[in-house]
């Protein structure tokens, strides 16, 4: 370079640092805040004792420690950053396990990326370092460990040289950060522990960096900190591997049913079926899997959530078993029994609620087109295959009878539509009066079927529908199906197996004619239709197509699907179809090695999900979605385990009345339920069930009890009760709470004795509001004075003397102590005889010798628990 | 269409799907921690040998058959040694000891500098030691970008001159997955196909931060309960359900950001162009994939997430930059 071209470079040089100041200056006086609004106020690393270097507290109350992920242990070389083990799900399970509660967690997947040339040097300096090793092996100047370790990384290496080469991966730096920060240190070690474990079985090595944890805090924010350090050159699927944007529980998150829990996280998992998709489902489990508990579940969930659940039980349940009937019973729903017993909705009336439906009339054609078809599936599951003869003589019989009975108009459009839905205002007809029909028809000698043998050979095929006929019960109905209620169980169990799969096409066929998606019925509430023992229904070929009609997607829009079965060996058409058209199949655990492949290989399960469904335990299981695998638990609610185990102890009947827990879903004492329904409140010591953390929609307050020495209750009062009036508290504080015209603290304390009073026996107990004594009884009153209300000389001898006249023998003036000794020594007070301080000594003392006095006149023992005369055996 | 004793995945992966390390080839028995001891040790042999040879001249062959212990220069060089002896081994025996000890002085320094301990709040922290915390030195509220401190590389890196990311630019962007439920191998496939639109010189952070929002699920089920007309068997299951997730509410669900690190230059101008160059390729392609991204242009949304993160006050309710989002604690 000659002098003139040193020149114009140093010129240069200086011309861009003078640019470069002048820009950090202009831009520094503008922006200077930025910096400070970024960065977090105090960092504190300790220096001394054993967490020295080891963790950094921020805002000196957040411990924090970053664990570095795929890096090689710097004293124990032999053990590789990747090992042979590595698992492409280990990042699931960290993202997984990040979720931990009590702390928060940040993972960082940083990249840089490198230039085509650099990548070459990396690769040339990699071969070069294995040809050196080589080179000193040859020299004997290597140990053998050493010379072990580079053979095999020499044959990974050439491997990974050749697929970079073929331009199949590539490298570039990169660096994972966990960090994970809790008040609580313990929190940090047990999680980062947990981490390590996770990391160490799906084959990556981590480190807790000493002396460093703040550069790689640093590393793990959005931030331009890049301490290079960190980084190491590796291929790119790996890269791309280790990205943690893959939250695995998103899709199990939106609106619809709860329908499982995560089993690491215990994180609540839901289907959520929409209109485009309604996300069938698919459950197999060997028997006590806890398959029906699953469903139970999941309709609860949905009618909790307003949802249609429509439940189909062809099985007969033992005793021991979950059966469908006490859940529904339990969840308010409606119980429609086929069989000789039960109430056969007709199989010819078309189904239609316009409720649900609409009024449009192309809404009634297509019910009627729908209903004709699912008729025909049903003929044919009940007779067996029909000729094309006998087919086209069913349609046109089933067109002619409606039009005759002026159903259908002449030219096969609905007639009287508006008397669809309406029972009685139609001559429906009956499957036996379809018989009739036929023979007719074959006898008419305008038909095309005159005199036609083969097709009243259908007509002779059909005799168990005739009168006195084994399938009388259900070929004489005249029943509409109803669909007023949102859980409705269809029980099937007691049809002969002969009837049983013609009369799921009829409730199938129903279900999907009704519950048709129709831009005239908004928020149309989603239906699920959960059927167990799908096993036994599938058996007639017929089936199939109407199960696989309500589960694909959009051909019946607003219809999801939930079937289970324990037997694994089903027909291969079906296991197409639900391999085509199911997106959510779930495989329950207690299989064994001698029937775990009949369960997986139908739908090719991988290997690795394997080992978890040969796992022992009900309720457990894997739901694989899009090939990607969940495993979950199964956990009821109280209502549910509830519903379940009176089902359990009383299946087949009706005994759970018991169980029946009050509208909030828990009752208290008979003796205080009179308070509990007029006042809307309630302390937890009168609970008939278990007291729960908490009660939601309704306020709680913590106050003393009043007939005791120093105790408290968790009371709690329905949240629309208590009005909230602006002013000041006698405590200084500046809103006032009130119940009607009461303080809440007066109201609560009123509300205990009064429980207290009528758990004892006394009589006639009344809470007054307004007027009078706060508390009446046979023969008694009780006022509660508050500090600081109605507190004068002229109030409380005014009440005296209205309770003298309205006759009460007891009259109990109460407070707290600075009250009553106000009431009883200011001067010109007549209620001094009267005042019973709150407590044990006084006040409880009183009531218990007004208890005892009532006992002894009365001449009869009562519980103090129980008010109400025990039942003896005579 | 059945398929029995499937091998496992990891014995059927191609090469491709093997994790490489190319510093793996290094020597793993040699490296900088074993030169450093190698060195120290001989200095440290060196000096006790110069202090043998001083007690041995001092002495003379005497020193084999009595010990003259009130000799000043023999005394002293014999308690040197002994003191060289033991601070080699206690600072430097191993070269794992050697590390630590080198490690713990680099930290103490930095300590010092108030690099790895600071307070904003403490007169000594100078400005430009609270720029070196984030690295932020100014931004553009149009169009979101960070202009930030120049990367150094004091420790080098074995291959490559410097820092291998020296850029003076940045920007964030919240990410949301939605193609989770595929298989591992596609989900690799699709972000390695975006990951060669990545460009070099360029650095790009993907971080998950997890915050409180499982509360949606519960929340349905909570707005479902205050509704007038509901029925007593829904609201019945409703609190019972409501009642067994009662304190998982916390249950955290993370918050994806994406921090893309931009080349060095002076001219804003250019900045923006490497900015949509960017916004362009790599996030287009990860769009396509089924990953959305929104740029955060509110400085004061990106500073609660991280000091929320740290200070483990972070909750979010709603969509993250939706109306009616809600930030920080």
């Amino acid at each position: 370079m000659g002098i003139k071209e040193r020149l114009i470079s140093r010129a240069k040089r200086r011309a861009i640092k003078k640019a470069a100041k002048e820009h950090d200056e202009l831009e520094g006086l503008l922006d200077r805040e930025i910096s400070y609004l970024m960065a977090i106020e105090d960092v504190d690393s300790p220096t001394k004792g054993p967490d020295a270097g080891l963790f950094t507290i921020f805002n000196q109350e957040v411990h924090a420690q970053a664990l570095l992920i795929g890096v090689k242990e710097k004293y124990n070389p032999m053990l590789k950053e990747y090992s042979e083990n590595y698992d492409l799900a280990t990042i699931d399970r960290v993202v997984n396990l990040c979720s931990v509660d009590e702390a928060n967690v940040i993972l960082s997947h940083n990249v840089i990326g490198l230039k085509e040339s650099t990548k070459h040097t990396l690769l040339k300096a990699a071969q070069n370092t294995v040809s050196r090793v080589n080179a000193q092996i040859r020299k004997r100047r290597v140990k053998p460990v050493n010379a072990a370790v580079n053979k095999n990384e020499e044959k990974k290496l050439d491997a990974h040289t050749n697929v970079t080469l073929n331009g199949m991966d590539s490298y570039a730096l990169f660096a994972m950060v966990c960090v994970v920060l809790s008040p609580d240190k313990n929190i940090v070690k047990d999680t980062i522990t947990k981490l390590k474990d996770v990391l160490l079985e799906g084959g990556i090595r981590s480190i807790v960096p000493r002396f460093a944890q703040w550069s790689a805090i640093q590393l793990a924010l959005p931030i331009n900190v890049v301490p290079i350090k960190f980084f190491q050159p590796v291929n790119g699927r790996t890269i791309a591997s280790m990205s943690p944007l893959r939250d695995t529980l998103s899709a199990f998150s939106g609106k619809g049913p709860v329908w499982f829990d995560e089993l690491d996280t215990l994180r609540p998992c839901q289907i959520c079926a929409t209109l485009e998709d309604p996300e069938g489902v698919f459950i197999l489990g060997p028997p006590g899997s806890g398959k029906t508990t699953l469903m139970c579940k999941v309709a609860a969930s949905a009618r909790a959530l307003g949802h249609n659940v429509a439940m189909i039980e062809p099985k007969e349940e033992t005793k021991k078993g979950t059966d469908f009937r006490n859940f529904v019973r339990e969840y308010g729903g409606a119980i429609a029994i086929f069989g000789p017993d039960g109430i056969n909705p007709a199989p010819l009336i078309i189904p239609y609620d316009r409720t649900m439906m609409g009024t449009r009339y192309a809404t009634y054609r297509k019910a009627k087109d729908n209903w004709i078809d699912t008729v025909e599936a049903i003929v044919k599951t009940w007779v067996g295959k029909l000729s094309e003869r006998q087919e086209g003589f069913l349609v046109a019989t089933l067109i002619g009878l409606y039009i005759s009975r002026h159903i259908l108009k002449p030219n096969g459009d609905p007639d009287n539509v508006e008397l669809w839905d309406q029972p009685g205002a139609l001559d429906w007809p009956s499957i036996h009066d379809w018989r009739l029909y036929m023979k007719e028809e074959v006898k008419r000698k305008e038909s095309d079927y005159f005199n036609d043998q083969s097709v009243l050979s259908l007509y002779h095929r059909m005799v168990k529908a005739m009168e006195g006929g084994t399938y009388w019960w259900w070929a004489n109905s005249k029943e509409h199906m109803q669909f007023d209620n949102k859980l409705k169980l269809y029980d099937v169990s007691g049809v002969p197996d002969s009837l049983q799969s013609a009369i799921m096409i009829q409730i199938f066929g129903a279900l999907n004619t009704a519950y048709y998606s129709n831009d005239e019925v908004e928020d149309r509430p989603q239906t699920y239709i959960i059927i167990d023992e799908i096993s036994s229904i599938i058996q007639a070929e017929e089936s199939i197509p109407y199960i696989d009609k309500c589960m694909s997607k959009g051909r019946a829009p607003g219809v999801s699907g939930v079937l289970g079965t324990q037997h694994p060996v089903m027909k291969e058409n079906f296991v197409n179809m639900v391999n085509a058209n199911i997106s959510n199949l779930i495989i329950m655990n207690n299989l064994t090695p001698q029937n775990i492949h009949l369960y997986c290989d139908p739908f090719n399960i991988d290997e690795k999900y394997r080992l978890d469904l040969l796992q022992q335990g009900s309720g457990y299981g894997t739901c694989f979605r899009n090939g990607h695998a969940t495993k979950f638990v199964v956990r009821l609610d109280e209502k549910l385990d509830k519903a379940l185990l009176a089902s359990q102890r009383a299946a087949g009947s009706d005994g759970i009345e018991s169980l029946t827990a009050d509208e909030r879903g828990f009752a208290v004492e008979e003796a205080v339920r009179p308070i509990y329904d007029k006042e809307h409140f309630f302390v937890t010591d009168w609970l008939v069930s278990k007291p729960r953390g908490s009660y939601p929609g309704y306020e709680y307050s913590n106050p003393e009890n009043p007939l005791s020495r120093g105790g408290k209750y968790a009371a709690y009062i329905r949240e629309d009760q208590v009005k909230k009036i602006e002013g000041t508290r006698a405590d200084g504080e500046k809103y006032q709470d009130l119940v009607g015209p009461e303080s809440v603290k007066h109201f609560v304390i009123v509300c205990i004795i009064t429980g207290w009073m009528r758990m004892h026996g006394f009589q006639d107990v009344v809470i007054h509001h307004n007027n009078g004594p706060d508390i009446t009884w046979r023969g008694g009153c009780l006022e509660y004075e508050m500090p600081g209300t109605h507190n004068s000389i002229e109030a409380w001898n005014g009440k005296l003397k209205r309770a003298r006249e309205a006759g009460f023998k007891h009259i109990i003036f109460t407070g707290i102590g600075s009250v009553c000794t106000e009431m009883m020594e200011k001067e010109g007070t007549e209620v001094t005889a009267y005042v019973y301080p709150q407590g044990e000594k006084y006040l409880r003392a009183k009531l218990e010798s007004i208890w005892k006095e009532n006992l002894e006149r009365e001449g009869r023992v009562l519980s103090p628990i129980s008010p109400s005369p025990q039942e003896v055996e005579a | 269409m059945a398929t029995k004793n499937l091998a496992p995945i990891e014995k059927m992966r191609p090469v491709r799907y093997q994790p490489h390390v190319l510093s793996s080839a290094l020597n793993m028995f040699g490296g900088t921690t074993t030169m450093k001891w190698s060195t120290l040790f001989a200095i440290m042999g060196m000096v006790d040998a110069a202090l043998g040879m001083t007690i041995f001249f001092t002495f003379g062959r005497k020193i084999i058959f009595q010990f003259f212990i009130f000799n000043a220069v023999s005394f002293t060089a014999a308690l040197l040694m002994i003191v060289v002896f033991t601070l080699w081994l206690w600072f430097a025996g191993h070269p794992q000891r050697l590390d630590n000890t080198i490690g713990r002085m680099l930290f103490n320094k930095r300590v010092r500098k108030f690099i790895d301990k600071f307070s904003i709040f403490d007169d000594r922290v100078t400005e430009a030691e609270v720029q070196r915390i984030t690295g932020f030195v100014g931004y553009d509220p149009e169009s979101g970008l960070y202009r930030t401190l120049v990367n150094k590389a004091k420790d080098g890196f074995w291959a490559i001159r410097g820092h291998p990311y020296k850029g003076n630019w940045c920007y964030v962007v919240t990410a949301k997955p939605d193609y989770t439920m595929t298989d591992h191998q596609v989900i690799i496939e699709n972000m390695y196909a975006s990951d060669k639109t990545f460009k070099a010189g360029h650095y790009k952070n993907t971080v998950m931060i997890t915050g409180n929002t499982a509360t949606k699920v519960l929340q349905e089920m909570k707005d479902k309960l205050k509704k007038p007309n509901i029925d007593k068997f829904s609201e019945q299951a409703l609190y019972s359900i409501l009642e067994m997730y009662r304190g998982q509410e916390s249950t955290k669900e993370p918050i994806y950001l994406i921090l893309f690190g931009l080349p060095f230059t002076l001219r804003k101008e250019t900045a923006l162009q490497n900015m949509r160059d960017m916004r362009a390729g790599y996030e287009a392609s990860i769009n396509v994939k089924g990953i959305k991204t929104e740029l955060i242009t509110d400085p004061y949304i990106l500073s609660l997430l991280i000091k929320g993160a740290l200070t483990c006050k972070m909750f979010v309710r709603g969509d993250l930059l939706g109306k009616g989002g809600k930030f920080g604690n």
